[in-house]
């Protein structure tokens, strides 16, 4: 945009709200199914992984206990 | 468990299908004018791009299981071509035909046409400079630092200095170890704002360039004399640290006076070590991110916040640079969040350093996706533009109808490439890019932990910020040119 265009813009466009995109969201939404399916397998991942450690802990916690 | 996840994927991934196939007209609206015969949506290379990145990060943490690019192995080339490259006479050369071409740009700003397309500083300054110096870097190694006109000038001058006192000029001030790598990221910010911000939505014209070059070298030359010519140039001058960045990649690198070669990428995690590095590879991101946005993704917020600034009074040029400047900050800080937040993932796993120790030593991976970022954003602009380059500009600098080299009659073929050609170029530019980034971010994780699993593990965070890049990437490329 132009400097000369600044004045073109219509007093509609003014009231709306930045982040327009927001409502052109089928735009960008397949390209976030990826991430966000990245995302997911990141966290549950982590998340069992983080499950398993504290099992682990706690096993070997149990065992010293009983010794 | 396992099972119900798997549906859920499918569900969500089926679910984004179906709905982007429910609004093709509306979408089309948006799309590429150039590209309607594409045989698949542009979306869908964005899955492709991401299945590659999960599959070669499958790979990495299966084969590649000890570092392999922490070590340079830099060994000298033949002597007689380190002599040729690098002996005196070709030093001398290079630092004059880099001062002539600061000359021309200064001089075909100020006394040129205004005409951005016509004259010689504008396409220089933007395409031949700040583009093909960043290909050169990679393929031939730190080429800028012989055609740095800064550094000729000030060696010349310190050369002087040293023939008649008889010693070398000191320097009242040592370069401050906290500064890094930081003024070349505001270097970097204040280029880019010449080029897309100060000419309020326009080209920047000439004349506009030919005083931010003189100021820049003002700027150069009292942190020269105040820090020293070879400290500053070395530490501190904006290009030579930018195009240092890429030379990084490549396998040429010139050390005491002799060449020398090494193994790809492997010069890279050296160059990391520094304060501000991070922030200057994701400075370098950030501005080809905004500059494909600007006009495409951002155009309607920034338009939104030009008229807030209006309304505050500002005058049309200033509230156009306003609103830019904003957005160009908001670029930079959601790609420098991104990163961050991959890095903060990787802090969580066992055994890793402080979040900044790890956020610097993992910068250097972001160097291939900067350069990925540039030829998916710049490739056919850069083709186009340099045609005019070595046809009418190189004949007519100043654009006053001049014909030096009987090509000022030449002009550009807009046909060279097709636009189907240039989206699968950007594909790939950011295809290879991103895994090239990926492969050496697993190779710091293998010298960062101290076992395989867990620098497999680490690197879950630094595959999800890749996969966010290349779909941003990705996504800017199909919005820029509606």
């Amino acid at each position: 945009m132009s400097r000369a265009d600044l004045g073109k813009y219509p007093a509609a466009m003014v009231l709306q709200p930045s982040l327009a995109h927001l409502g052109h969201w089928y735009l960008w939404a397949p390209y976030m199914v990826p991430v966000l399916v990245v995302l997911a397998a990141v966290g549950r991942a982590v998340w069992s992984e983080r499950r398993e450690e504290r099992k682990e802990a706690q096993g070997s916690g149990g065992r010293r206990e009983k010794r | 468990m396992r099972g119900r996840t798997t549906r859920v994927v499918i569900g969500a991934a089926c679910a984004a299908l179906i709905t982007a196939l429910l609004f093709p007209a509306v979408a089309s609206a948006h799309a590429l004018v150039g590209r309607k015969d594409l045989p698949v949506p542009s979306w869908l290379f964005a899955w492709g791009a991401s299945v590659v990145l999960v599959v070669s990060f499958g790979l990495l943490s299966v084969a590649w299981t000890e570092a392999r690019l922490q070590r340079e192995h830099w060994r000298p080339v033949a002597a007689w071509l380190s002599t040729a490259v690098l002996n005196p006479v070709t030093q001398v050369i290079c630092g004059l035909i880099g001062v002539g071409l600061w000359f021309l740009v200064l001089y075909a700003g100020f006394r040129g046409i205004e005409d951005p397309t016509q004259n010689f500083a504008d396409v220089f300054t933007f395409y031949t400079f700040w583009l093909g110096l960043v290909l050169a870097s990679v393929l031939l190694g730190d080429v800028f630092r012989v055609f740095n006109p800064w550094r000729a000038i000030g060696r010349l001058i310190s050369g002087g200095f040293r023939l008649v006192a008889g010693q070398s000029a000191p320097a009242p001030l040592s370069y401050p170890e906290g500064w890094g790598r930081w003024p070349a990221v505001i270097g970097v910010l204040g280029f880019v704002w010449l080029e897309l911000i100060e000419g309020g939505g326009a080209s920047p014209s000439p004349h506009q360039i030919a005083v931010a070059t003189t100021v820049y070298s003002a700027i150069t030359f009292a942190c020269m004399l105040l820090f020293g010519a070879d400290e500053w140039i070395r530490r501190g001058e904006t290009f030579n640290a930018y195009f240092g960045m890429f030379s990084q990649l490549g396998p040429f690198e010139a050390r005491d006076g002799r060449l020398g070669r090494r193994k790809f990428l492997t010069g890279a995690p050296q160059w990391a070590a520094v304060p501000g590095a991070a922030a200057l590879v994701l400075a370098s991101i950030a501005v080809t991110s905004f500059d494909g946005a600007q006009e495409g993704v951002f155009t309607d917020e920034i338009s939104w916040t030009l008229h807030r600034a209006s309304d505050l009074g500002l005058s049309p040029p200033n509230a156009f640079r306003a609103a830019n400047a904003i957005w160009l900050l908001i670029t930079y800080a959601g790609i420098s969040g991104l990163y961050w937040l991959g890095i903060r993932g990787m802090h969580t796993v066992r055994g890793s350093p402080p979040v900044r120790e790890l956020g610097r030593s993992f910068a250097h991976t972001l160097i291939p996706i900067a350069l990925a970022y540039l030829v998916a954003h710049y490739f056919s602009a850069f083709l186009y533009q340099e045609q005019a380059q070595f046809t009418y500009i190189l004949s007519d600098p100043l654009g006053h109808g001049s014909d030096l080299f009987g090509t000022a009659g030449g002009g550009i073929n807009y046909g060279i490439v097709g636009s189907n050609t240039v989206w699968y170029v950007q594909v790939a530019a950011l295809v290879i890019g991103h895994v090239v980034a990926l492969t050496l971010a697993h190779d710091r994780a293998l010298a960062t932990y101290d076992d395989v699993n867990r620098a497999s593990r680490s690197q879950y965070f630094m595959l999800a910020v890749m996969v966010g890049f290349t779909c941003f990437g990705l996504f800017l490329l199909s919005q820029s040119n509606v």
